[in-house]
Parts: structure tokens; C-alpha cells; sequence
């Protein structure tokens, strides 16, 4: 049962985008990811509740945030400015109040499906004249499986094109819930070896790929793949996942080079840069690639990155 | 393809007449001089004339300028046509004006620099001539004494002696030439003389301004035919036997045209571009163009690829020729108004796209073809317009951004489904409307119509002043920006009478219908000014009905086009808002306090109203309502003031909303206004789309905000967006069509994309605040590139310059 009024936790709102699928699209970023990606370059969507963020251009290095908490989350750096540490953090947001100089601000917050698909539906004549619609992505939006279920079914109602970015670990039940109303999965794939997956990623990967079948057999997909150097960049693997895509019968198969471009987030979200490990996609490894599924250019697509 | 190396030699060399460029001191290109050949024979044509009728006089000058000025032909070029004695000068016009150009070249190094001290001396012998005759100057008469008129007080505005706009029937003279024409002139003129039934005084009158328009389209058809006198000295002289047969080939083009019809591409080329020189730079200086390109040479073109006359590349190159001489164009302008104008450039504006005049859509091959060179060849001149309604080829929507992704920042996109009916509304049959083209800095004109207007005064409503004024009572000093002082607006209630934003409103109000009435003052003086003394029989002739009525076009205007044209919608709408939210409904400071800090300029104590008002103030640009109908009311005010101002034709005024960068040079000037602008800083550019960086919402939000401002409600509005070029990148086409359809489906009037370029991008490094509207796409999305952490911005700013 679809519930206009199930409360989810969003993060942004991103319009005009040409990559989540079809046409000109807004995303809806759902927060909360199951897994926990090295190279995450939403590093802000992977925990589920709304957190903290610091911005300290006009910090004047007062001190008062970090009286304020009570977790010691908030620490003085050698520069006197203060440092955050998520893994004492408890999210009671104290801090954003705290500062007079509005350094700390929140990320995320709860909505009702209904506030959040009145607000889709503004840029429903862009959709209806590009072939675009919603993508709802994440974090991961599975995590979230009635507010999903509902926003999709709201934006079905009012015949917009419906697309879900998904890691696709996710239980079956919520997959039911979701699928009907979606009229294409975006659907991650980052590696084939169980044991790969499970160490880089934290979670294992025998459920993500029993659930692309439950996919593969209601709806429309797109694998995409992010390639990692050094993980997943090789191209017999690349081989196997478009095989993989062609049998389960994916609509095409996406890589996506990693970029570096989230990596500034990680320290005012007082996360580890897990990042910082990660090297930048060379363009020659982009350009093997390219060559090698030229003669698919019509199934396999290397994103510019 | 790319463009010849002929014609990258000839654009390279060709001397911008950019006087005046925003980002440095200097206001006139080196190398740039004032050629005085026009002024002179035009003087001595006049000393001849005293007592001849004004229309025969200015007949006889024109006739006289073209038989004896000095022509050039500009090595290896295809195309001919100028305009004074050498590529690198431009003339002057001392019937319009002296004053002002006789003080910049005593006074501005610039300015002296243009002429050597003998021409200086002739300069100031040739103007002792026009002192009592030279129109500007005779307006002052007119104005009541105590009105205050001038720039910066409420309106922005100035005597534009050499901004007209109007555009010829070309399609008519390529058909039957210029002597076709004179044919006509002549059966009217026997037909009228004939006539001694008719009241005296009309067939007299009529009789004059016929035997005028006839004695210019002569000399006219003969100009033509001195340059083929001309090219044949050239070729005499010529060794290179490819240039030789280009040379026999020019000689033969100008030996038909613009005398005689036009038979082919290259002269229907060649007699358009003299045409244009002669009634935008020769007879007046008169910005514009308004040529439907395709639509006038498209058939010519398509006529001589089929007939195997013309291979693709001589035609794109004769294309590319057509686009080095309209860059040749400029103005000699006043110093105070080169930032306005964007420079002196001769901002001529051509049409591509659109439909006929049953509404079946005319793209043909020299569509695709002229939009290529535009972006190719990255001229600065012409500037150039697409129409865009319910049947635009796809093919078409695919040239505009190709165009658009070389970073030209052209063309303008216009939405029919809004300017035909806009201007059915105005009173122009259907089948006119269709016909429409865009003209200058983005008005609408129908071709071939007597449709003229932004004649001698040219003025607009400075929006965020109003507010000002309706804050102080109408009192301002401009040197102190004190809100005292002087009165030069409406005398509004003083604020200690302002209890509601109501009251704060209808002052507001008040102060507009006041700028309205001294706008409307001020252009019909200068209107009549310019029927009495500047009739111009030459582009009558070429105008539809003045033949037939054996009146110049200054006697009559098909359609009442003439207009106000507003500044900084949003910069006021955005203060009326603070007013509203800060004032009067969170009571967060007094009416006093805010006037403090706008006097102050925000600095010192008032930086913390000026963050209030950055933190709480709506922004229009956003979707949000509450600032978003502030500017549609705004807009309806104005636009009803202008419905109340008649022009001297009995038309009301209408609102216009393109007003290039006039924005950024009026907000130089400027002191602080109620929306957090400080002193100096520019205006929002474009009438109609965001202040800088207030839109932070993204693209579509702002296209919502601006679709409330309806057209039909308000006037010709421009929005400019800004995107990287990767947005334009073939694969995004079909997006990209779907996303401007949308726009247009939503009734923005027009709207420009600009495709950033690198050097935009480091300025927006350094200067976020300035920037805060531009969109990157990042990997998966887009995103604001100020938002972008430095070392991603540089890794943007990498990637543009690859693609460069
Ligand atoms: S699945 Fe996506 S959102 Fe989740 S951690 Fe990995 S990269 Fe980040
Ligand atoms: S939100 Fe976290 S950092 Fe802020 S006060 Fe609470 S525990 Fe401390
Ligand atoms: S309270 Fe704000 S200004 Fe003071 S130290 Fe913390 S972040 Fe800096």
C-alpha cells in the first residue's frame, strides 16, 4: 500500500540532468547507502540521517561549536579551526545552531512524498518535451523502500517517466514494492567476484546479482559500472558484464571512470578520505576502452567522465 | 569546413569599431580615424541648397556623398561596398550632431588621436556651418524648464541622434533593381503632377519628396556602377590570373546590380550589402538590419547550387564576405554612451529561420550555411537571431547549437508563438506578422514596412531609481547618493508617511508614470526634430507605401512600434521584496535605517542589512512567488504607462526589454539601490533574466520564473543563460531541442545561451560572487561551478580549454 504521506530523508533536488537516464530529468538523492564505496563521490548520501557539514570560510575560530558538543565530535585543530569526527558524532545537531557564523549546516532533510512530487512535477513540461522524467537515486533509494515506492507511484500517476539508480542490494520485497512504478533501473554493478566485492565495498555481491534477474524480468535496465582503477578496470571483466548485460537484458551497459570530484566533501563531513587512495581514470585507459567496444557503440557507452 | 584563408586574412585585418569596451579605460581602438569626405560634401551640398525643399536638399547631399566619395576595394575581396574613404575610419554626421564630438576631440586624447590637427581644424569649420541647423542641441527648447531628464536621476536615456532602425524591402529591390524602382517613382510622380485636383499643398509636397526619393535611387543605381569603374582600374593592374577572373566577375556584378535585378547569389550578395551601407551609414547611421537572410537569398542561393553555378565552397565563402563587412560597420559615438552601447559597433542583426507568410517554415540550405559561418568565423558583426515556432526542422535546432557550442554567444532565439501574435495584437495583419524579423538589439520589425522607430531619443525606465525616488520623496543628488537633495522625480509622500508596503508601492508606481510622461516627452520631441529636418527620401523609396503616398517615411509609421525600454526589472522587484519581507512584515528594520543604509552604500554598520537582506530577500529567478509577481507587477505597471504615452503618430508606446549592456553601464554610474546592489555595480543583464547569481535554483526553475512575466503582458523580454559547451555536445542535441521547445512552449519571448569559455570560468574562479549563475556539468550532473571546490574547478577549466 502506497502511502502519499510516507516520509522519506532527500538530500538534493538536481535538475537538469542529462546523465540519470533518458531526456533532460531531475534527480531526487535519497540518503542512506548500504554500502560504502571507496571512491563515493556523494560521500554525504551514505548515512541515513540528516548530519552535519562544516564551511568554515567565515569560521572566526570562536571555539563556541565545539563547547557545544557534548560528544566531542567537534575537536580544535592545530589552526584552532575545528575538525569534525563523524564516529563520535551522534547527529543531535546542536552545533548548526551554535555557530554565529553559520559555518555548520545540515544535510538532508525529511519530506512527504507528496511535498517532494509536487516539487518534481514543476519541470514536467521539460520532461514531457525531452523524453526525460525522475530518476531517483542515492544513497541508495531501496534503503528508503516506501517513500520510494510512493514518489514513484505519484510521479506514474501523473505520466512521468520514472527511472531508479540502484546498487541493487536491496531486499526482494522492497524491489517488489519499487518495480511497478519504475519504468527503468539504473543498476550498479561493480564487480563480479564475491570476494572482491565484499572487501572493497563492505557488502557481498550475491544478492545484487540475484536481484538484477528480479529486475531483469519486470522492467527496462541499464547496467552501469564505475570503473575503478585497479578494482574493476580491466577489460576482460568489462567483457563479462556486457555479456552478463546482453543475457539478462540490459538495455545497454554504461562505464563510468571514476572522478575525484567529491573528494573536497569528505573533511567537512568529518569522514575519512577514502577518496584520497583512489587514482584519477587516465584518458588512455577511457580511450582502450572505448576502442574495444567501438564495434558496440551502440550497446556499450563510456561515459566522458 | 573551415573558413577560407582569404577570409580569415580580411576579418583579422579588419579594424573593430569598438569604441568604448567596458573592462578598460579605453574608448577607441587604435588605428581608428574620423573620415571627414561625408561631412564636407554634405556641408557644401547644403550652402548650395539654401531654400530648396529639406527632402530635395538631403536628396542632393546623399546623391552628392555617393558620387564623389572615395571607394576602396580591400585586397582579394569578394564582396565590395564602404562607407567612408578608408576601412579603418568611419564618418560623422554633422546635421545630427556637433556638439559633443567637438569637446571629446578638443578634450579625449582618444578621441583627438582620430584626426590630425588640419582635419581637426576642417572638423571645427564644417560644424561653425551646422551650429544654428545641427538638430542636437534644439531640443532643449522643448523641455518645460524644471523637468529633469537626465540619465541617472530615473530615467536612462540620451539623445541617440544615430540609433534608427527600419528595414528596406530587399526582396523588392533584388526583383527589379533600382531602376525598376525609379520607374515606379516616376509614374507616380506624373500621375501626381498631373493630378491639380488634389489639395495644393499635399500634391507640392509630394511632388518634392518624389523627384527627392528619385534623385537618391539614382545616384544610388550610379554608386553601383562606379565601383564596377573602379574593379576595372584593379583589373588592369592585376597579375594573378585567379584574381583576374574574380575581378571580371566582380565587374559584371556590379554592372547589373544594384541597378538592375539581381540574377544570381553573388549579386544579390553584393547589392545587399550596398544597400545596407548606403541607408545605415551613408545617408544616416542607423543600427539594425533586419534582413531575413535566408529567406531574401535562400532561393538564390538553392538556384545557383542546382543550376551548377555555385559550388558549396564559393558559396560559403561568399557567405563568409558578407560577414567581414557588416564587421566593418560602426558609429563614431559620444563618450558617456560607448559603455551603453557595448561599443560603436554597427549592431546589425540578422534573421534566419521562421516562417512565410501562410506559416509554412522557410529553413532552406543558406539557414544551416549562415549559421555555420556565424560560428566559424566568430565575428563580432552581424549579430544573429533565429526564429523558432511549431514546425522548426529538427536540422535547424541542431545548426543553433552547433553554433552556440563555438562560444560565439549567438544566435538570439526567438519564440514566434509569442511575436506574431504580439504584434497582431499591435495591429499588423497575419500574414505580416509571419513576416517579421529581428532587428538591433532584438526588436521585432516587419521588413519592408514603414516601420521606424528608436529614433532621436532614446530612453528607458531605470526601475531600481524609481524605487529610489518613490523612497525620498522624488529628491535625489547623484554625486553624494544622498536621497535628498534636488528634485527630479514625482514629489511622492515623505517616508514617515509610509505605513504599508502599499504606500511604498504606489510612490514606487507614482515615480514610473512620472519617468513614463518624461520618457514620452522626450522621444516625441525628438521625433518631430527628425521629420522636420532629416526627412530621408532614399529609404522611403524602399519602404512599402511611401512611393504610393508620395510621402517620406517619416510622415507616417505603418505600425507604432516606438518604445521604452525598461533597466533593471529585477534589481527593483528584488528591493520592493526586501521593503516588503524586511520592513513591513518581519519588522526587522525601519524604513529610515534601510534609506541609511543605501546611502551608505552598505558599508560600515549597514553590511549587516546588507547580509539580512542576502540571507532573507526572495531572489527572482527561483520559482518563487512571493519576489516573482513583484516583477510581473512591476512589468504590468510599465507596460501600462507605455499604453498611456502616444507617440506623434497617435500609437502608443510599447515596452521594450532588450537592452544590450546598456544594464552594466547604467549601474556604473549608479549609487546603491534597495535590492543589496552596491554602488557601480552593473545591473541584471538581458531585461528579463536574473541579477547575477540570484538564480539558484537551477535552469528550469529560472525559466518558470521568468514564463509568469507573460509577453503579451509586458513586452519583448531577453533571458540569457549561461552553459558550458558540453551541453551542446552533439549527443545532447535531441535534449537540448526538447528543453528550448519547452521554453518556448512556455512563452519566453527570447532567449540567448551562452557557451562558456575558459577565460569566463577563471574569472569565475577568482570572482565567485560575480559567477554565481554558471552551470558545469560534472561528471553525472551539473552543477554550479562556483559550489566546485578549486581543484575541480581547475580540472574544468583543463577540460574546456582541450575543446578549444
Ligand atoms: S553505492 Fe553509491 S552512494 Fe553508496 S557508497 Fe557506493 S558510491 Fe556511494
Ligand atoms: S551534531 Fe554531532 S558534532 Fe554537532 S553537536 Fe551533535 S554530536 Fe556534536
Ligand atoms: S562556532 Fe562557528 S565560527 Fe566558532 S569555531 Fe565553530 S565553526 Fe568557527
Amino acid at each position: 500500500m502506497v502511502e502519499n504521506n510516507s516520509v522519506g530523508t532527500i538530500f538534493n533536488i538536481q535538475p537538469f540532468s542529462i546523465h540519470d537516464g533518458p531526456g533532460l530529468r531531475t534527480t531526487l538523492f535519497l540518503k542512506g547507502c548500504p554500502l560504502h564505496c571507496p571512491w563515493c563521490s556523494n560521500p554525504e548520501s551514505i548515512l541515513a540521517a540528516i548530519q552535519v557539514k562544516l564551511s568554515l570560510e567565515k569560521c572566526q575560530q570562536c571555539g563556541i561549536c565545539v563547547e557545544t558538543c557534548a560528544e566531542n565530535a567537534l575537536t580544535l585543530d592545530e589552526n584552532q579551526k575545528p575538525r569534525l569526527d563523524i564516529s563520535c558524532c551522534n547527529q543531535c545537531l546542536k552545533c548548526v545552531e551554535s555557530c554565529p557564523s553559520g559555518c555548520i549546516s545540515t544535510i538532508g532533510r525529511k519530506t512527504t512524498a507528496d511535498t517532494v512530487v509536487s516539487e518534481l512535477l514543476k519541470d514536467a513540461p521539460f520532461y514531457s518535451n525531452t523524453g526525460g522524467g525522475v530518476t531517483l537515486s542515492g544513497g541508495e533509494p531501496l534503503a528508503q523502500p516506501d517513500f520510494t515506492a510512493a514518489v514513484l507511484a505519484m510521479l506514474k500517476r501523473e505520466g512521468i517517466h520514472t527511472a531508479v539508480d540502484t546498487t541493487g542490494f536491496g531486499l526482494q520485497g522492497h524491489l517488489d514494492a519499487v518495480l511497478p512504478h519504475t519504468d527503468l533501473v539504473l543498476f550498479d554493478i561493480k564487480h563480479l567476484d564475491y570476494e572482491r566485492h565484499r572487501q572493497v565495498v563492505g557488502v557481498p555481491n550475491d544478492r545484487i546479482l540475484e536481484n538484477l534477474k528480479i529486475v531483469a524480468d519486470q522492467t527496462g535496465f541499464w547496467i552501469r559500472v564505475p570503473l575503478i582503477p585497479g578494482f574493476n578496470d580491466d577489460i576482460e571483466l568489462a567483457d563479462r558484464i556486457v555479456a552478463l548485460g546482453k543475457s539478462t537484458g540490459a538495455e545497454r551497459v554504461c562505464f563510468m571512470p571514476v572522478h575525484r570530484w567529491g573528494e573536497h566533501k569528505y573533511p567537512c563531513l568529518g569522514m575519512p578520505n577514502t577518496l584520497a587512495g583512489i587514482p584519477g581514470f587516465p584518458a588512455k585507459r577511457s580511450q582502450a576502452f572505448q576502442d574495444h567496444f567501438r564495434h558496440m557503440s551502440d550497446y556499450v557507452f563510456i561515459t566522458g567522465g | 569546413m573551415t573558413i577560407t584563408a582569404r577570409s580569415k586574412t580580411l576579418r583579422d585585418e579588419t579594424c573593430i569599431k569598438s569604441l568604448g569596451r567596458i573592462s578598460d579605460q579605453r574608448t577607441v581602438r587604435e588605428g581608428l580615424s574620423i573620415c571627414l569626405e561625408r561631412a564636407r560634401i554634405m556641408t557644401d551640398v547644403f550652402k548650395e541648397t539654401e531654400g530648396e525643399p529639406m527632402c530635395i536638399r538631403r536628396a542632393k547631399g546623399l546623391a552628392a556623398v555617393l558620387d564623389n566619395m572615395t571607394l576602396f576595394v580591400r585586397d582579394r575581396e569578394l564582396l565590395v561596398g564602404c562607407f567612408s574613404s578608408s576601412e579603418k575610419s568611419l564618418p560623422t554626421y554633422p546635421e545630427l550632431y556637433w556638439r559633443w564630438l567637438e569637446k571629446a576631440v578638443d578634450n579625449l586624447p582618444d578621441y583627438a588621436a582620430m584626426l590630425s590637427p588640419a582635419e581637426k581644424a576642417e572638423l571645427k569649420e564644417i560644424h561653425a556651418y551646422w551650429k544654428p541647423f545641427s538638430i542636437h542641441g534644439r531640443e532643449r527648447a522643448y523641455i518645460p524648464p524644471g523637468r529633469s531628464w537626465r540619465i541617472g536621476d530615473f530615467i536612462s536615456g540620451g539623445w541617440m541622434w544615430q540609433w534608427e532602425i527600419s528595414t528596406p524591402d530587399y526582396k523588392k529591390i533584388l526583383r527589379k533593381g533600382l531602376y525598376g524602382i525609379i520607374e515606379e517613382i516616376n509614374e507616380k510622380y506624373e500621375a501626381v503632377a498631373a493630378d491639380i485636383s488634389r489639395p495644393t499643398r499635399d500634391r507640392m509636397r509630394q511632388m518634392d519628396e518624389l523627384k527627392a526619393m528619385k534623385i537618391s535611387v539614382d545616384a544610388a543605381a550610379r554608386w553601383g556602377l562606379r565601383y564596377a569603374t573602379l574593379l576595372e582600374l584593379h583589373r588592369q593592374e592585376e597579375t594573378d590570373p585567379l584574381r583576374c577572373k574574380e575581378l571580371d566577375r566582380m565587374i559584371s556584378v556590379l554592372s547589373q546590380v544594384p541597378s538592375g535585378p539581381a540574377r544570381n547569389f553573388h549579386e544579390a550578395l553584393q547589392c545587399f550589402i550596398l544597400i545596407t551601407f548606403i541607408i545605415n551609414y551613408i545617408d544616416q547611421p542607423q543600427v539594425g538590419n533586419g534582413i531575413r537572410f535566408d529567406e531574401v537569398l535562400g532561393p538564390y542561393y538553392e538556384k545557383d547550387l542546382a543550376d551548377g553555378l555555385l559550388t558549396p565552397a564559393q558559396g560559403r565563402e561568399l557567405v563568409e564576405a558578407v560577414w567581414i563587412k557588416m564587421q566593418e560597420g560602426g558609429y563614431v559615438q559620444p563618450p558617456q554612451w560607448v559603455n551603453n552601447g557595448g561599443g560603436g559597433l554597427g549592431f546589425q542583426t540578422i534573421t534566419f529561420g521562421g516562417t512565410d507568410s501562410e506559416g509554412r517554415d522557410i529553413t532552406n540550405a543558406l539557414t544551416h550555411l549562415g549559421l555555420e559561418v556565424t560560428g566559424d568565423l566568430q565575428t563580432i558583426a552581424p549579430q544573429v537571431a533565429v526564429r523558432i515556432h511549431d514546425n522548426t526542422p529538427q536540422s535547424l535546432y541542431e545548426s543553433i547549437f552547433r553554433c552556440v557550442r563555438t562560444g560565439c554567444s549567438q544566435p538570439a532565439i526567438f519564440n514566434d508563438n509569442v511575436n506574431v501574435p504580439r504584434l497582431t495584437e499591435l495591429g499588423a495583419a497575419l500574414e505580416d506578422a509571419r513576416g517579421y524579423s529581428i532587428n538591433n538589439c532584438m526588436q521585432p520589425v516587419i521588413p519592408g514596412k514603414n516601420i521606424h522607430y528608436r529614433a532621436g531619443h532614446s530612453g528607458g525606465f531605470l526601475l531600481p531609481m524609481c524605487l529610489t525616488l518613490a523612497l525620498s520623496g522624488g529628491r535625489f543628488d547623484i554625486m553624494q547618493g544622498k536621497l535628498s537633495g534636488k528634485r527630479v522625480g514625482y514629489p511622492t509622500p515623505d517616508i514617515t508617511e509610509m505605513k504599508s508596503f502599499k504606500d511604498v508601492w504606489d510612490a514606487f508606481c507614482m515615480q514610473v508614470e512620472y519617468a513614463g510622461e518624461t520618457l514620452t516627452m522626450l522621444a516625441n520631441i525628438a521625433d518631430e526634430l527628425l521629420r522636420e529636418y532629416i526627412p530621408r527620401p532614399f529609404l522611403s523609396a524602399i519602404l512599402e507605401g511611401n512611393i504610393e503616398k508620395g510621402c517620406d517615411m517619416r510622415d507616417w509609421e505603418f505600425l507604432g512600434l516606438r518604445h521604452h525600454l525598461v533597466f533593471g526589472v529585477n534589481n527593483a522587484a528584488e528591493g520592493l521584496c526586501a521593503i516588503k519581507k524586511l520592513v513591513f512584515e518581519e519588522k526587522k528594520l525601519t524604513l529610515d535605517a534601510f534609506v541609511a543604509a543605501v546611502e551608505a552604500n552598505y558599508d560600515g554598520d549597514a553590511l549587516k542589512i546588507l547580509n539580512l537582506i542576502n540571507e532573507r530577500v526572495p531572489r527572482f529567478g527561483n520559482d518563487d512567488d512571493y519576489v516573482d509577481q513583484i516583477t510581473v507587477e512591476i512589468m504590468r505597471t510599465v507596460k501600462a504607462v507605455c499604453g498611456r504615452s502616444i507617440d506623434i503618430y497617435g500609437n502608443p508606446y510599447v515596452l521594450d526589454g532588450t537592452t544590450a549592456s546598456a544594464p552594466i553601464g547604467a549601474g556604473m554610474i549608479l549609487n546603491a539601490t534597495f535590492d543589496g546592489r552596491k554602488a557601480n555595480e552593473p545591473f541584471h543583464d538581458g531585461s528579463i533574466s536574473p541579477v547575477q547569481g540570484h538564480d539558484t535554483a537551477g535552469p528550469t526553475a529560472t525559466i518558470r520564473s521568468v514564463a509568469k512575466v507573460k509577453t503579451r503582458e509586458s513586452g519583448n523580454l531577453l533571458l540569457n543563460q549561461k552553459f558550458m559547451p558540453e551541453f551542446f555536445d552533439p549527443k545532447h542535441y535531441p535534449v537540448m531541442a526538447g528543453y528550448l521547445k519547452t521554453i518556448m512552449d512556455l512563452g519566453v519571448h527570447h532567449v540567448q545561451f551562452n557557451c562558456v569559455d575558459r577565460q569566463t570560468l577563471e574569472n569565475a574562479k577568482l570572482n565567485p560572487e560575480k559567477h554565481k549563475d554558471l552551470i558545469v556539468r560534472v561528471a553525472g550532473y551539473s552543477a554550479y561551478f562556483i559550489d566546485l571546490d578549486n581543484r575541480m574547478q581547475d580540472e574544468i577549466i583543463k577540460r574546456t580549454e582541450q575543446r578549444f
